[in-house]
């Protein structure tokens, strides 16, 4: 999961395409961490 | 649970790390993509890596696309 300061699209796009499985911009808190985490079936929402 | 923390950032790292381990994962760190993959490749095995964009030596962005050639290369 990349976990980044970068926003736009592109970006995001980028990251996906080179293999990411999730993205997670910061500044985050834990209910965005958790979330993601859930959405990749590591934790329970 | 294992997942490895790849950021330049020690503050990061550290929030990072507190959050997991609050939720009882075992975390692992690394300040740069070039660590993160050597840690990948020594400390085997890991459920999730948490990879920054701008990092010196190695960005994360370098890293995602190394580790994927490496894991395709591998499964031929």
């Amino acid at each position: 999961m990349m976990v980044t300061t970068e926003a736009e699209n592109d970006y995001i796009l980028r990251a996906l395409d080179a293999g990411a499985d999730e993205y997670l911009m910061k500044p985050f808190d834990d209910e965005a961490l958790t979330e993601k985490l859930a959405m990749l079936g590591l934790v329970e929402a | 649970m294992r997942v490895l923390i790849v950021d330049d950032s020690r503050f990061v790292r550290g929030y990072l790390r507190g959050l997991l381990e609050e939720k009882g994962i075992e975390c692992e760190e690394a300040a740069d993509g070039q660590a993160g993959m050597d840690h990948l490749k020594s400390r085997p095995p890991f459920d999730l890596a948490l990879v920054d964009w701008n990092m010196p030596v190695m960005d994360g962005l370098e890293m995602l696309k190394k580790l994927r050639a490496e894991v395709l290369a591998a499964s031929r």
